[in-house]
């Protein structure tokens, strides 16, 4: 019964968004992010370490972006990047910045240009040199 | 060795001729003897200080050194260093704002959040959220939230408010909050969010707040008559009140409040007139005329002896500028420095609107002017005296630019005299002509790429030099996904592996080894570009024609037939087709040099500078 209805909602366009069951304030930081842009979500706990668990939302999500939210840590990834690569990756974050990743994650989906300062992004970016067209 | 006599067969001797630009210097070395000239290799450095004066010599040494390098010969087995007599002018540009856009006590936001909140159109009277509690008026209210309000605390405020009968119909609120109070509201109202000075919003006066529905720009506050309507203004006020609804067009979202004394105003900066002086007349003009007509009037004046600017006004300012810079740069005293030639551009510059409470933008419009002088002679000897310090060999100078110029454009194949070049350079732009019996005729005037780098950094608002250089020298794309981006053209490039985040879904200039450059301002590509497209058309367009007319026999370009482009610039992805199209016209065939049919349309100077030397060693 309970899964059939995850698998009805799952059907829906939405960015998945999981959470460990401490990280109750950040999360609604990161909704409201995601709720100011306009776009969909779901939310559900998880027990998986950060960049899996994200990495795992957005496989599942029909807008390919999934967000993990533990504490005052969190990642929003792509689900055809490696796992280790997420597109954001924030520790130790303040409230606002909790919202502006919520805003990044709708603004993948919208393709709008992101707001997370460089500053505080996943470090693991390769050259472009190494993949010119 | 030294078997054969001199008088017969002098041995061959390495020679460098070496072209200083006003922002690269160019070497190229080569092999003399009785005989001809054999070419074996060119080299290029930025140039060191100003040019002509003895800074140069560590540019000179990078380039020389790494033509010999290219070349496969030691620094000491250099013979000779040629110079030339380089072109003397420098050029210099200032720009200056011509309008001013002020917003006195804060009568309207006209920013454009990206998620306002709610939709329609509400009026009341401004209200602090603070306040909305003991608010007992039946009157309309429009709620001002500042940024220490949660929005659940706002939205559940807001329902209270509505229950106890108070009239809400619409909201300002200072974070990025709009949609998520509005969601939590049982009947929507409109919510303009992200209003950064909100404690400056004045309170108990009429205010509207107006939201578009999705697609739409907003109607009423665009509209001078909706403002009439809403606020019950009279004639005479809906006149003073048109810039607003003017400033509004295009927003998705506006507030307009109603004070007193409030006003807009699109104020006109006295700019002063500029007067040119010629051979025979003097002429002077209003600058707000406008770059056209600054340019028409120059025509009629030249050639240009000398241009100032009223004392006291902006324009006046700007010559000054001007002058005192050259002055600086070639150590004359400023009365002496006199400008030869001037090229005025309309330009507007986003500004920040004075009085906004959201950061306004507001375009004002500019001119810049491109100003070049005459310098002084003789700093070439001193150079050269220098030079021989450093590289102890003999250095000559010799040869006028121009005609080295020619000579080395004359290398191009499919070239033959008659000729003429046109030099696109950083600071100037250079014409010679030659003819079939071996005249020359050069000019010079003022502007050039340093100009275009300028006009697209302030019509962008970009704030580094390097960015908008950027935008200058390589296509735009979009960045569509995380591994894809469009090019200008259309084409579409795909990435193996993730393109940084700081560049998805932005307007990135294309570098060379696919390094992605973003462009850090809200404009879409096309309206970059066309940007970009309009500001080396201003310059090199219109000094291309300039220049030649000036060399063209009569002044007639139909005279012209063939057009060879030099310099810098004229490596640039589309400069040298904005110039052949608008000389296409005249029936000129123009195309980009390929100096000895390796260097493309650099290297002409110090190739010139050669050939030169090798024929008269010849004829010698």
């Amino acid at each position: 019964m309970r899964d059939e209805r995850r698998d009805k909602t799952s059907q829906r366009p939405t960015v998945r968004v999981v959470y460990r069951r401490d990280a109750l304030v950040a999360l609604r930081e990161v909704c409201a992010g995601l709720e100011e842009e306009g776009v969909p979500f779901e939310c559900e706990p998880t027990d998986a370490p950060l960049l899996a668990a994200a990495h795992e939302a957005a496989a599942r999500s029909r807008l390919l972006v999934g967000v993990a939210v533990a504490g005052t840590e969190a990642c929003v990834h792509f689900s055809q990047l490696a796992v280790d690569a997420p597109v954001l990756h924030v520790t130790d974050a303040s409230a606002s910045m909790l919202r502006l990743l919520g805003q990044d994650a709708a603004r993948l989906v919208k393709v709008m240009p992101l707001g997370t300062p460089l500053s505080r992004r996943a470090a693991s970016r390769k050259s472009l040199k190494e993949n010119a067209p | 060795m030294g078997s054969l006599k001199e008088s017969e067969a002098p041995a061959a001797r390495l020679v460098a001729g070496v072209d200083i630009g006003n922002s690269t210097t160019e070497a190229c070395i080569a092999e003399v003897d009785g005989q001809g000239v054999r070419y074996l290799g060119g080299g290029i450095a930025r140039t060191s200080g100003i040019k002509g004066t003895t800074r140069n010599v560590q540019g000179v040494l990078e380039a020389v050194t790494g033509a010999l390098a290219r070349a496969g010969r030691p620094l000491s087995a250099l013979d000779t260093v040629l110079l030339n007599e380089a072109t003397p002018v420098i050029s210099g540009m200032a720009m200056e704002t011509l309008t001013e856009t002020v917003i006195t006590e804060s009568t309207m936001i006209g920013h454009d959040p990206a998620t306002p909140g709610g939709l329609g159109l509400g009026v009341g009277v401004t209200v602090p959220f603070s306040a909305l509690g003991e608010r007992a008026d039946p009157a309309p209210v429009i709620v001002v939230i500042p940024g220490d309000v949660d929005y659940e605390d706002a939205a559940r405020g807001l329902e209270a408010a509505r229950a106890r009968g108070v009239v809400v119909r619409g909201a300002m609120v200072q974070r990025d909050d709009a949609r998520l109070i509005g969601n939590r509201l049982g009947q929507p109202i409109p919510i303009v969010d992200e209003i950064a000075l909100i404690d400056r919003v004045p309170l108990g006066m009429q205010a509207a707040v107006e939201v578009a529905p999705p697609g739409h720009t907003i109607r009423e506050l665009s509209n001078p008559y909706g403002l009439a309507t809403l606020f019950g203004l009279s004639a005479e006020e809906t006149r003073l009140a048109a810039p607003i609804s003017r400033a509004l067009v295009g927003s998705r979202s506006a507030v307009v409040i109603r004070t007193p004394a409030g006003d807009i105003t699109d104020r006109r900066i006295p700019a002063g007139s500029l007067e040119l002086i010629g051979e025979r007349t003097r002429q002077t003009i209003d600058v707000t005329e406008g770059a056209e007509a600054i340019m028409r009037l120059l025509r009629r004046v030249q050639p240009l002896q000398d241009a100032v600017g009223a004392p006291g006004t902006n324009v006046g300012g700007m010559l000054a500028r001007v002058r005192d810079t050259m002055a600086e740069l070639t150590g004359d005293p400023p009365e002496t420095v006199h400008i030869r030639d001037v090229l005025a551009v309309d330009t507007f510059v986003p500004r920040e609107v004075r009085g906004g409470l959201a950061g306004e933008f507001a375009l004002e419009s500019a001119v810049a002017l491109a100003a070049m002088v005459r310098t002084r002679h003789g700093a070439m000897a001193r150079l050269a005296e220098a030079l021989t310090r450093e590289l102890g060999c003999d250095v000559r100078v010799g040869g006028v630019e121009a005609d080295m110029a020619l000579k080395g454009a004359l290398t191009t194949p499919g070239t033959e005299r008659p000729v003429a070049v046109l030099d696109l350079g950083g600071g100037s732009t250079d014409a010679a002509l030659i003819n079939a019996q071996g005249e020359v005729r050069t000019t010079h005037v003022s502007g050039a790429g340093d100009l275009v780098t300028r006009l697209i950094a302030s019509e962008l608002g970009l704030e580094d030099e390097e960015t908008a250089e950027n935008v200058k020298r390589y296509p735009l794309a979009k960045v569509e996904s995380l591994f894809q981006l469009r090019l200008e053209n259309g084409q579409v490039s795909f990435f193996d592996s993730p393109l940084p985040a700081e560049t998805f879904a932005r307007v990135v200039a294309l570098k060379e080894h696919g390094v992605l450059a973003p462009v850090p301002c809200r404009h879409p590509l096309e309206k970059i570009r066309q940007i970009r497209r309009d500001a080396k058309r201003r310059v090199f367009v219109v000094n291309a024609l300039r220049a030649l007319e000036q060399v063209a026999p009569g002044g007639n370009l139909r005279r012209l037939d063939f057009v060879v482009l030099l310099g810098g610039s004229s490596l640039d992805f589309e400069i040298p087709e904005l110039i052949a199209e608008a000389t296409a016209e005249y029936g000129i065939v123009c195309g980009t040099g390929n100096v000895r049919g390796t260097e493309g349309p650099r290297n002409a100077v110090a190739t010139g500078l050669v050939a030169a030397h090798a024929e008269q060693s010849r004829e010698g």
